[in-house]
């Protein structure tokens, strides 16, 4: 049987005029309005996980700038002074890696904030191993840190699955 | 239009609707039903993802933790004896609870070349990285550190000194960095990322930002063996015979 093969409007597959759904993304095709519209809130569900992992991402890439700036700023100020060389290095070197760290969430976000916040708390405790009651001074401040990095990991695999699912869908942010 | 090879299956149908369906079909072209496979497909996946992720986290922070600790508690010979078999003992027992780590140590495979290449360049490291240690730290004025000055009062020096910074280490650093983590890293986020990841915090965990310069590289080449062979054998007696000519070069003073 000979069958008249068309295109989907969403992701572009063949279907048949028979289809109501396309086979591959599960556009309702040939079905009535309200089956699109039920179609259109789901990938706006997904779109706005989407928006959600990516702005929760891009607070990852704030804080890290910020740390960065604030390492440079520190690193700078040591070696302008007559503070030892190294004094000045640390945080420089500190600082290059958070860059670093920034272009790796860009690249690979889950491994990059991962990393990023394993070095931020080992700077930490290198601080507390000096003196340990720097523990405690801004602590609200690293609490609200630790928020940013953790929701940004968890952030990592939704906007790796929804981009790559409405991707499939041709769906645009 | 016309598809060739997108015959209808008979023995494929939608769960819901029971329409008969194409093969490798992602939902039902009547009802709009998910394919059941592709869904549980997604469900594995998650929870794979969730475990994996799960895994990396509870080893990382145990490995970390052990290092802050003993970081803390000073460096005399009997804390690094006693954190040395600790880091032992947490490598082990992740092992029974991850036991595909325990495939890495198979020597089936093992191959005389990469083995020679890997002895050599161990050798080379250790005297490239003492070497620009001890000319950094003349650069930048800082007390030098010498590994065989803990073992100085022991009867067996030398040895003790190979057994605890280059025996044990290698083992079980490889273990931790080229095993459990780039395993999971691996399912995670993909080899490329597993290889740049256990690399990155195999130079944190290092504890020194100056000695980044090497232990980085360092490890991307040991997590390339790692990655390129499947096996951490190549990686043990790399590190193995980087950290014993460092101990050597130290104990006769060479630099």
């Amino acid at each position: 049987m000979e069958q008249n093969f068309t295109q989907c409007s969403k992701c572009k597959a063949s279907i048949t005029a028979e289809d109501v759904f396309c086979s591959n993304c599960g556009y309702p095709e040939n079905a009535d309005q309200e089956e699109k519209d039920k179609y259109e809130y789901r990938i706006k569900l997904k779109m706005n996980v989407l928006k959600d992992a990516k702005k929760k991402l891009k607070n990852v890439k704030i804080l890290l700038w910020v740390l960065a700036g604030l390492h440079l700023v520190v690193g700078l100020a040591f070696l302008s002074q007559e503070i030892t060389f190294y004094d000045g290095i640390g945080p420089i070197i500190a600082a290059v890696i958070f860059i670093a760290c920034v272009f790796w969430v860009n690249k690979q976000p889950l491994v990059g904030i991962m990393a990023a916040f394993i070095f931020w708390v080992l700077l930490q405790l290198s601080v507390v191993l000096v003196d340990p009651a720097l523990l405690l001074s801004g602590i609200i401040l690293k609490i609200v840190f630790i928020g940013i990095f953790v929701k940004g990991i968890s952030s990592a695999k939704d906007y790796k699955e929804f981009s790559q699912k409405l991707r499939t869908l041709n769906a645009t942010t | 239009m016309q598809l060739p090879n997108e015959e209808i299956d008979i023995s494929i149908e939608c769960h819901r609707c029971g329409e008969p369906q194409k093969r490798g079909y992602n939902f039902c072209n009547k009802c709009g039903a998910q394919n059941i496979n592709a869904f549980r497909r997604e469900l594995k996946k998650d929870s794979n993802y969730s475990r994996n992720l799960t895994n990396l986290a509870r080893y990382t922070f145990v490995i970390l933790a052990l290092i802050v600790v003993s970081i803390f508690t000073g460096d005399d010979l009997y804390s690094l004896i006693f954190w040395t078999t600790c880091f032992a003992i947490v490598d082990v027992i992740f092992g029974i609870l991850q036991p595909e780590v325990w495939s890495l140590f198979s020597i089936k495979n093992i191959k005389i070349k990469p083995l020679l290449f890997v002895s050599l360049f161990g050798i080379l490291s250790g005297f490239l990285v003492s070497y620009s240690i001890e000319k950094l730290n003349l650069f930048l004025e800082l007390e030098t550190y010498n590994s065989i000055d803990i073992f100085k009062d022991l009867e067996y020096s030398l040895i003790s000194a190979i057994v605890l910074t280059a025996v044990f280490p290698a083992i079980f650093e490889e273990m931790a960095f080229r095993g459990f983590i780039f395993n999971n890293l691996t399912r995670l986020a993909g080899k490329k990322s597993a290889i740049w990841g256990s690399s990155f915090l195999f130079g944190l965990v290092h504890f020194s930002l100056l000695s980044l310069y090497w232990i980085v590289p360092f490890g991307l080449f040991l997590a390339y063996f790692r990655n390129r062979y499947n096996t951490i054998i190549y990686g043990i007696v790399l590190h193995f015979i980087h950290n014993s000519t460092v101990v050597l070069i130290d104990h006769y003073e060479l630099f």
